[in-house]
Parts: structure tokens; sequence; C-alpha cells
């Protein structure tokens, strides 16, 4: 993994900490439309410690304090995993009675 | 009464002779024997009512120890009904008791069947969808281009603004 920083902050105010994750490299207005987003969305100056992780696969991972923002493929992913996991257990408790008749067809 | 040749002292001694005859008789024989013929009639008839009241004790006997017997019958009867009666509700029992958990037994292993079951679909779902995931993200890593990463950037950083 690669980093990339941003170290421009805004005299007079407190500046957090925010790492970020992407797949591939930002380009410069990239990176300065990002943390301008984030400032505007965390409301204070932040510095970005941006890495490159392959592994989120696409999209952007950030992390301010305790507040995680996964735009990333991979979490998207994840959050699709778990969605048909829970899904599917629903599916299968209440589609199917060893004591009821035959039916044709169990998931409708 | 000489010239019938009848001497009256002896005709009226000989009279005299027979009514003490007769009275010796009367006192010696007839009477005895009379009292022994009332005591023989006497317990003649004594054994006779006897015999005629051991025949009514032994008809009632007898009649007892009918009905004694058709008593005993009777319950002998009863009881045998009674333990037939009670040998039928036990059997009745034993069986819709062994049916009960026969039932029990089926309706648990029907239920530990499907809980299986639902286990091994939930498992094989799970498989399925990490399979899929797992497509998807080799798929993704393959057909991400640099123009659609950047495009990826672009949403984020809109979808940040647009939940602000």
């Amino acid at each position: 993994m690669m980093s990339q920083g941003l170290n421009q902050t805004q005299e007079g105010s407190p500046v957090e900490q925010a790492q970020v994750r992407v797949a591939t490299e930002l380009r410069p207005d990239e990176l300065q439309a990002l943390k301008n987003t984030l400032e505007r969305r965390f409301q204070c100056a932040l510095e970005l410690e941006v890495t490159l992780d392959p592994s989120i696969l696409g999209g952007v991972w950030v992390r301010v304090g305790d507040i995680v923002i996964d735009g990333s493929l991979q979490g998207r992913l994840e959050a699709l995993r778990h969605y048909l996991r829970a899904q599917s257990r629903v599916i299968v408790s209440s589609g199917f009675d060893l004591t009821a008749p035959p039916r044709t067809a169990y998931y409708e | 009464m000489k010239e019938l040749g009848i001497d009256l002292g002896l005709l009226l001694s000989q009279a005299v002779n027979f009514g003490i005859l007769l009275v010796v008789l009367y006192l010696i024989l007839y009477k005895p024997i009379m009292g022994k013929l009332e005591e023989r009639a006497q317990h003649i008839k004594k054994g006779l009512d006897d015999a005629s009241r051991a025949e009514k004790l032994l008809a009632e006997a007898n009649a007892h120890y009918k009905d004694e017997m058709e008593r005993a019958q009777r319950e002998a009867h009863e009881i045998v009904e009674q333990a037939a009666r009670t040998g039928e509700q036990q059997r009745q029992e034993i069986l819709a008791q062994a049916r009960q958990e026969a039932h029990e037994l089926i309706l648990h292993a029907q239920q530990e069947a499907q809980r299986t079951l639902q286990e091994e679909q939930v498992a094989l779902r799970h498989q399925t969808i990490d399979l899929a995931i797992a497509a998807a993200s080799k798929l993704l890593e393959q057909e991400l281009d640099q123009e659609k990463h950047h495009q990826l950037v672009e949403s984020f950083l809109a979808e940040i603004d647009g939940t602000k």
C-alpha cells in the first residue's frame, strides 16, 4: 500500500486526522474535492492520510475519529452479503415445513 | 234252673271269677300294653315329626346352598368381568400412552430433521452467496478501469454531500 497526503489546513481551526483508503491513486483535483467534501461533512479542518488499498476494489473508505464512512465496493459487497444471508435465513425458516404436505415450489 | 242243668251258685261264682279275671287281665295286660302302644305311637309320631322337620331343614339348607352358590357364581362372574374390564382399560391406557410416545418421537424426529435441513439449506445458501460475492469481487477487480474508479470517487463525494 502506498500513501498520498494532503496536509493543507484551515488557519485557526482544529485539525482532525482522516484516514482514507482508495483502490487507485486519486488525482489532485479528486483529492482536493474529497478533502473539501469531508470538511463540509465533519465541519472541521481535516488532514487526509490516503492509503492505496486494492482490496477495497473501488470507491472510498474514510475514517474520522470513531466515524467510518464506507463507500468502497468491497464494503457494499459485504453489505450485500449480509443482506442476502439474512434474507436466506428468513426465507428458509418461514418457507419450509417437513410436516406440511409437499409443495411444488418452496420459495416463491 | 236245675232242670236246665245250670248251677246258679256255680254260675255266679264263675261269673265272679270271670269278672275278677277281667279286672286282673285289664290291670296286668291291657293297660300296660295299651300304654306301650300309646308310647310307641307317640314315638313313631315324634319320629315322623322329626323326619318331617329334618326334611324341611334339608330343603331349607338346599335352598340356602343354592342361593349361596348362585350368589357366589354371580360374585365370581362380576369379579371376572371387573378383571376383564380393568385389563381392557389398562390395555387401552398402555396403547394410548404408546401411541402418544410414538407420536412425540415422530414429531421430535420431524422437527429435528426439519431443523437440520434448514441449517443445511442456510449453509448452502451462505456458500452460494459467498461464491457469488467472491465472483462479483473478482469480476469488479477485472472490469474496473481508471475511468470507473474516478466515477466511483465522484459518486462517493456526491453521496457525502447528499447526506449532509
